[in-house]
């Protein structure tokens, strides 16, 4: 295969790939383009895809929200010496762009492809559904991973309730597509829906007759010609799908667990960290963001507890206390169940929102970086 | 303007609030959950998230996590952190009266990862849910729902969902249902929306592209106003500071450092808000430092004061 041969003449690269999870608003995306930086300084070739929809770091960055990969050209006193080699892309994935390229890449042959495009739920979905972005970003990703070309890839996922769904893509496609009575299902809908419903006379007819009951005729045949039409794409996207899940298995696939050190961010992150471990992926490290900075920490946990303060500082030493030993509680849990992470600590920065503060903040990857590159 | 009083938003059925992830959409509807039942309402706190966050903040200590469950947490107020596949269970089963149907047909493996594979579904079910315990279910067991939605981009595009799946399907019975659901959000005297922000640079940013988006999108719920969190209170006086400054000179700075920036980012917010003639409230959180769980009264107390303090007509 190409591949091999590519490999053979020492062209191909098993990348790194760093997948960032958290809670939302704790850093994620921040972290994840400063790690590219850091590495691209270290002379790699990085990749970063971030499916963040606010433009903001587009706009940082300096490059369209379009699903391409965008080079971002680091000035040439950011390398380590003789690292010049270094490069840095980023795309910031738009929902509609990425969804249309799949469906043109997985679809059998023009005819299906145009009809796609001009069905109506799937142009509503395309542009504006949530969710959907997820599929198509895991399939990026094995696109970069396939091109042998980066020795590293940052990946970015959704916040909140939807961060999981992430890793469970891969499960719900083969689901899908495992079920073959799908097939079965659908395809004698959709004719019968053009010959007429008396036409539904087997069980599987009758048990998209009961869905019917709920969702219109009309509806469903709407669903159903959406249904047959994609899964044609999602059966190309499916023998994806393997290679997908062999990629987030790969020992060299690493998940960070991004948190702020506060109760409720660290409850997010525990009940994260719980529902990888139940889908088979282990967190790599632990990145605590955005601590108070050692120095002043340490000159507010030395001070006399009884010393009276302004309300302000009172906080701010509160914090200090809370930081200390709410992430030693953390780590006990996880250490309770025998997962023994490694631990990344960052403190506050100034506001994020050039490329030179990123650079600035992208040295605290730097030791990172080394260990799993050593590894 | 609609609404002449802060108070009257509890008058309504229905209060979204969203913001950036960590900005305190959870605190803040815990507050306003607080402030309703205070008023004699009967509240249910709505969550939609892989870790509640109400159990902590409302219920007693070491309250268990709330799951698809309304569960009473403190008197008056209630809460459940909605799934989306046990909503369309009910959906089925208690709305369109099928239990049948949905043990038949809808338990069934493979119509499961139909449904899955529908896009949107899931966020059609949990709106209706919202409409369904505030308006339909008889006795009526709630006078106010209070939603504390996803973040904002997938804010943004659930509550398109209805718009979105009318305009595909354009009939049938799911299109009149999502049609009410678009009503109900949409009737400023039933559902208001509330957004969560802070001073930090990168929140502001995003506070200013969401309401744009908010316009530009036609989003069917009007968004009632703006709370600006963890905002610094004035400086206190000098003289303490300069006492404390010999002892903690390091986190003096950093502080100072932190509020002056604050102070600047609330500034620009302020102003950009200004030109937003739609919003009625524009209201400040202080900065009430690590906060404890449950939270404590005095600490409910005085972020309650704040939140109240515009009713009074300033």
């Amino acid at each position: 295969m190409a591949r091999d041969d590519a490999a053979q003449a020492g062209t191909v690269v098993q990348p790194h790939i760093a997948v960032l999870l958290g809670a939302g608003g704790v850093g994620k995306t921040t972290c994840g383009i400063a790690l590219g930086i850091a590495a691209a300084r270290q002379g790699r070739s990085v990749a970063i895809l971030s499916i963040d929809p606010a433009k903001r770091l587009a706009a940082a960055l300096g490059i369209p929200l379009s699903g391409e990969l965008t080079t971002i050209a680091l000035p040439p006193g950011a390398f380590a010496a003789g690292k010049e080699s270094g490069s840095l892309g980023a795309a910031i994935l738009d929902q509609k762009a990425v969804f249309d390229r799949m469906v043109q890449r997985f679809a059998p042959d023009e005819d299906t492809y145009q009809k796609i495009l001009a069905n109506k739920l799937y142009q509503a979905i395309s542009a504006r559904l949530s969710g959907s972005l997820e599929y198509m970003a895991l399939a990026q990703l094995q696109d970069l991973v396939e091109s042998g070309r980066y020795h590293m890839i940052v990946l970015d996922t959704p916040p909140d309730t939807q961060a999981l769904d992430f890793l469970k893509r891969p499960n719900v496609l083969e689901h899908f597509m495992e079920n073959r009575v799908m097939t079965w299902l659908i395809k004698p809908f959709h004719l019968a829906a053009k010959l007429g419903m008396g036409r539904l006379m087997n069980y599987g007819e009758k048990l998209m007759g009961g869905i019917a009951r709920v969702t219109g005729v009309q509806s469903l045949h709407l669903v159903a010609e959406f249904l047959v039409l994609m899964q044609q794409v999602v059966a190309g996207f499916h023998r994806a799908g393997s290679s997908i899940q062999r990629t987030l298995q790969h020992p060299q696939t690493h998940f960070l667990l991004t948190t702020k050190v506060q109760r409720a961010a660290l409850r997010a992150a525990a009940s994260l960290a719980t529902e990888m471990r139940a889908l088979g992926f282990t967190v790599d490290r632990v990145l605590f963001n955005r601590c108070l900075p050692p120095e002043v920490a340490a000159e507010l946990l030395g001070l006399d507890q009884r010393t009276s303060l302004p309300l302000a500082l009172q906080h701010l030493r509160q914090r200090a206390v809370d930081e200390v030993e709410l992430s030693a509680g953390f780590l006990a849990g996880l250490a309770a169940r025998e997962e023994k992470p490694g631990v990344l600590t960052l403190r506050e920065q100034e506001p994020l929102e050039t490329l030179a503060s990123l650079l600035v903040f992208s040295e605290e990857f730097a030791d990172y970086l080394d260990d799993i590159f050593r590894e | 303007m609609v609404f002449c009083s802060f108070a009257s938003l509890f008058n309504r059925t229905l209060l979204v609030v969203s913001g950036k992830g960590g900005t305190g959409k959870s605190l803040v509807s815990a507050l306003l959950a607080l402030m309703a039942a205070d008023r004699g309402k009967r509240v249910l706190v709505v969550e939609l998230a892989a870790q509640s966050q109400m159990n902590a903040l409302l219920g007693p200590p070491g309250a268990p996590v709330l799951g698809h469950c309304e569960t009473l947490l403190r008197p008056g107020i209630s809460a459940i952190n909605l799934n989306p596949q046990e909503c369309f269970r009910e959906y089925i089963v208690n709305y369109l009266g099928h239990p049948r149907l949905y043990e038949t047909v809808f338990k069934h493996q493979t119509v499961a990862s139909f449904i899955n594979a529908v896009p949107g579904l899931g966020e059609s079910m949990i709106l209706g849910r919202l409409l369904y315990t505030a308006r339909i279910q008889e006795p009526r067991r709630f006078d106010l729902l209070i939603f504390d939605a996803p973040a904002s981009g997938h804010f943004l595009s659930m509550m398109q969902t209805p718009a979105t799946i009318i305009e595909a399907l354009t009939i049938g019975p799911l299109v009149r249902e999502l049609e009410r659901i678009r009503e109900f959000l949409a009737d400023p005297l039933a559902a208001l929306g509330l957004y969560v922000t802070t001073t930090e640079a990168l929140v502001v940013s995003e506070t200013l592209e969401f309401l744009a988006q908010l316009r530009a999108q036609d989003i069917p719920l009007h968004l009632a106003g703006v709370i600006i969190n963890k905002v610094f209170p004035p400086q206190e006086n000098r003289a303490m500071c300069a006492e404390t400054a010999q002892l903690l000179p390091r986190a003096l700075a950093y502080l100072e450092q932190q509020q002056e920036e604050s102070r600047q980012q609330r500034s620009a917010l302020l102003s950009a808000l200004a030109q937003q003639e739609v919003l009625e409230y524009m209201l400040s959180l202080p900065d009430m430092g690590p906060l404890s769980e449950p939270l404590s009264p005095s600490v409910c107390k005085q972020l309650m004061a704040a939140l109240g303090a515009e009713e009074k007509g300033t």
